[in-house]
């Protein structure tokens, strides 16, 4: 089908309007009232064009073969000149003034149509003084709005909502909620749409919700730039929300090897993250991230996931450090058709995972199986086996990945740490996780604050012993997690916050008591008794020169490159080796990347992209929930079905707001 | 492509211009023209441009018309604006009540002038283009208007003429007719001669012809 317009002729599809045809083939007619995601309104008329001699709104015409339109005459652009004036007859005249100014649809029209505020009379609209009840995530700053109705087709049409809609107050118009209800109170589900298609500024994101520093398209969904992986967060949720676990499991898998380990000790930055946060309280993700993996029951993902992501190079390559940096590193290059050997020096592979989190933290079984998948996708994990010179090592493999993590505890240099009963955090974790005997006495007290601390105390409880915590930080400022601490004090741990360690007491090289005072007061020195001291202060490479590769004065390697190369070619280092500790999301988010790196280094296209979880079209339409947005976090643990729907439901789902799209903007039209 | 337009323009019944041309005597076409608009302002779905912003837009300059702040080029203006509102496709509202207007200011191009330009209402329909004024040849002093009459804008008393001191509330059809003797009178921009407070019925006649006689001589 042939239409032709201002003489030109294009060919058009059976079911396109005028408007849509010109706009296709890049010829451009104003409009603003219009939105791809949205049905046709008809109400700016800026669309108007001549056909058969008479005016007529593009955006309503459909194109019917033969058709002639003229989109330029002194009559039309005296129809759109008058349309346009009668619109900014209510607008604020200082546009400088406002948060969009120059990325505002309605300025882009007001420059390519050259009208001025103008010989109209102002129009001061009596609604704009109806108090608006704030909400924290949409800023309505109403006295802007041109009532295009943009905003109503998104909640009511798009997303089934209809929490907002055109409203009457004597003789004048406005957009606004049923009795001018707050939108929480009008059934709004906070996904967005409206802001997403506002050509003004009228409707924006609340100041700081989003983040401007990165790219619009990522930053609207926040939980998922919190997330080192970039796991699909919000995919995932749907998913969960129909009671897809398997699907959603896959989803997770997609971007880290260890859901069901995540699921039980991620430190969840996604939650921090998270719209909802600002709303009333963020989505338990990582709670009904675990629901999902544990109901998983047919493993959806398992054949995709062994799926090999190249051909066979006939590469080798040795990772250093089974953690979960090295594993997940160690899988993709498998997949990228690397042989990998893993080199983990105690006798059970899965570094911090195993030796440095406790039982009952994170069950060693479900480390276990995950483990085993990545072994079953071909990965060899060599235990036992201490590899102290990577110069030698080098010589058998084409790459090397130096994984070998930051577990060596650290102990203050001072009288007595060097006594048998002082211990580092983690060596004493790692003894009792491998079921090695450790003689702590019956008092034990640990210095610290950190999550290791209270690791190590709540496992010391377990095994019945008494234990006593002395950190120098007081109250909020304990780095420790507010749950480790709240958990540890309610299990029996007796806290010494803003205390400081002055001595330990030892009779016959046998440790007897620790003299301590309070960080701001000398005076209050006094002693516990106890018969061990652990030191949780940090922990370090245990790298040495003689390993090979440069190091700094922390024992870090170095590299005159900033991504995960080491001094010695072939050599790469990531995870908390590189990092000092930080958490298991982070390693295996490092994991990733420096596969994706050596993958390129061998020669190959560095891409370890897949997809597990086909993934269907988003549905837009999302309904009206009453009391959606007073829904309640779930307390704790997702238990039942039921509340993994219900807490996986209450997300608001950002990412459908990618769907959405920017409108192009004239200047990006080029045929006319 | 879904339609959403809800507009009511079939459940309202907007005065038909062919109306006009039936306008009893004493009616103003631009009052007329003005209630018509502020009708559709109310009536209208609000989802058109023209329906919207165009009728809000007349009902603002009319009202300038009407009240003393007519601008010049206002009357070209509200034409060019119904010209096209009246054949913008899809604002039934708009276009009726831009009809309307349209054959109000064709018809009765003079009123509208006067209103404009000289700040006249023939017709005396137009609240800023007149005053109330009680005749004081008429008025029996009955005091039915100084009952009705809001606080200040009357005074009077048992017997004499009652004398306007502030009309600015008491414009009204009801107003004008509630005096039993027909006093309540309209007038232009020729004032009367008045009594400026109430002096006994029946004094005020021979004052006041005596005075014309001797001006005209
Ligand atoms: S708030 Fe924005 S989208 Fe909604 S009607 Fe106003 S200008 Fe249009
Ligand atoms: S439901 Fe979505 S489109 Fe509707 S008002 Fe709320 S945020 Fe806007
Ligand atoms: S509401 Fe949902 S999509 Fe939005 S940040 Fe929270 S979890 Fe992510």
């Amino acid at each position: 089908m042939i239409i032709t317009i201002d003489g030109k002729e294009i060919s058009v599809n059976g079911e396109q309007t005028v408007l849509e045809a010109a706009l296709a083939a890049n010829i451009y007619i104003p409009n603003l009232c219009t939105h791809p995601a949205l049905p046709v309104q008809a109400g700016c008329k800026l669309c108007v064009v001549e056909i058969d001699g008479r005016p007529v709104q593009a955006c309503e015409t459909a194109a019917h073969d033969g058709m002639c339109v003229t989109t330029k005459s002194d009559d039309i652009s005296r129809r759109r000149n008058v349309a346009m004036e009668l619109m900014l007859a209510g607008h604020p005249q200082d546009c400088t003034s406002c948060k969009v100014y120059l990325k505002c649809e309605l300025q882009a029209l007001m420059q390519y149509m050259g009208t001025v505020h103008s010989r109209l009379r102002t129009v001061q609209r009596e609604t704009n003084s109806i108090p608006s009840v704030k909400n924290p995530l949409i800023l309505r700053e109403m006295e802007r709005c041109v009532q295009c109705g943009r905003c109503v087709r998104a909640c009511e049409n798009l997303r089934g909502v209809g929490a907002i809609g055109y409203a009457k107050h004597g003789g004048e118009t406005y957009i606004g909620t049923e009795s001018n209800a707050g939108l929480a109170e009008a059934g709004c589900r906070f996904c967005g749409a409206c802001i997403e298609v506002c050509p003004t500024g009228a409707l924006q994101d609340e100041e700081g919700v989003l983040s401007q520093e990165i790219a619009k398209h990522e930053a609207l969904v926040p939980c998922q730039v919190e997330c080192p992986a970039k796991i699909d967060i919000s995919e995932y949720l749907r998913l969960i929300n129909e009671g897809k676990y398997s699907q959603a499991h896959a989803v997770v898998r997609e971007k880290a090897p260890f859901p069901h380990t995540l699921g039980y000790i991620c430190n969840h930055r996604c939650e921090d993250g998270c719209k909802r946060g600002k709303l009333n309280s963020s989505i338990s993700i990582r709670n009904v991230k675990r629901y999902a993996v544990e109901n998983d029951s047919d493993m959806m993902w398992l054949d995709a996931a062994m799926a090999p992501l190249g051909a066979k190079s006939g590469k080798k390559v040795a990772v250093i450090g089974s953690g979960p940096c090295g594993l997940t590193a160690a899988l993709y290059l498998q997949k990228k058709g690397h042989d990998v050997t893993v080199h983990e020096k105690l006798p059970v592979a899965g570094g911090q995972l195993v030796t440095g989190i406790p039982e009952y933290r994170l069950p060693l079984e479900h480390v276990q199986k995950e483990i085993d998948f990545i072994k079953s996708v071909g990965v060899e994990i060599k235990t036992n086996s201490n590899i102290d010179s990577v110069t030698r090592l080098k010589e058998g493999y084409d790459a090397v990945l130096v994984a070998i993590g930051a577990s060596q505890g650290k102990k203050l240099s001072m009288e007595g740490s060097n006594l048998e009963g002082a211990y580092a955090a983690l060596d004493l974790l790692r003894d009792v996780r491998l079921g090695l005997p450790v003689d702590v006495g019956q008092t034990v007290n640990i210095i610290g604050g950190g999550n290791v601390a209270f690791d190590c105390a709540r496992t010391l409880l377990r095994m019945g012993r008494k234990v006593n915590i002395i950190c120098l930080e007081k109250g909020e400022a304990i780095p420790a997690d507010a749950e480790e601490i709240e958990e540890g004090i309610n299990e029996g741990v007796v806290l010494y916050d803003g205390t400081a360690t002055v001595q330990i007491e030892s009779e016959n090289g046998v440790i007897t008591g620790h003299r301590i005072a309070d960080v701001d007061d000398t005076s209050t020195e006094r002693m516990i008794p106890c018969d061990s001291i652990v030191f949780a202060v940090g922990q370090g490479t245990g790298l040495t020169p003689e390993f090979g590769i440069d190091i700094n004065d922390q024992g870090h390697p170095t590299s005159d490159k900033s991504d995960h190369t080491t001094s010695v070619d072939g050599v790469f280092a990531a995870g908390d080796v590189m990092t000092g500790t930080r958490f298991v999301i982070e390693a295996i988010a490092a994991g990733r990347e420096v596969a994706k790196e050596i993958d390129r280094y061998l020669g190959g296209d560095g891409c370890i992209d897949e997809t597990l979880s086909p993934r269907a079209a988003k549905e837009p339409k999302i309904g009206k929930i009453d009391g959606f947005a007073e829904m309640t976090r779930v307390a704790s643990h997702v238990h039942t079905c039921d509340e993994a729907t219900r807490e996986a439901g209450r997300c608001l789902q950002c990412d459908l707001r990618r769907d959405i799209g920017p409108v192009k903007l004239w200047t990006e039209y080029t045929a006319n | 492509m879904e339609k959403l337009m809800g507009c009511t323009i079939s459940e309202v019944t907007l005065p038909d211009y062919s109306e006009i041309a039936k306008l009893a005597e004493g009616a103003c076409p631009v009052n007329w023209a003005l209630r018509c608009v502020k009708q559709a302002q109310l009536e209208n779905c609000g989802m058109s441009v023209m329906c919207r912003d165009g009728v809000t837009q007349l009902a603002l300059v009319i009202t300038d018309i009407v009240s003393g702040k007519g601008k010049d080029d206002d009357l070209s203006l509200i034409k060019e604006l119904c010209q096209i509102f009246s054949t913008t496709a899809g604002c039934e509202m708009a276009s009726k009540v831009a009809k309307n207007v349209l054959y109000s200011m064709e018809h009765h191009a003079d009123e509208w002038e006067q209103h404009c330009r000289r700040k006249r209402c023939a017709a005396l329909v137009c609240a800023d283009y007149y005053s109330i004024y009680i005749d004081p040849t008429t008025c029996i002093g009955c005091g039915t208007c100084l009952r009705l009459g809001p606080e200040g804008s009357i005074a009077g008393g048992e017997g004499m003429i009652h004398v306007v001191l502030d009309d600015g509330k008491i414009k009204t059809e009801e107003f004008v007719r509630a005096c039993p003797s027909s006093a309540i009178k309209k007038a232009g921009a020729v004032k009367p001669n008045l009594p400026a407070a109430p002096i006994p019925v029946g004094s005020f006649e021979v004052e006041g012809a005596r005075k014309r006689r001797r001006e005209r001589g």
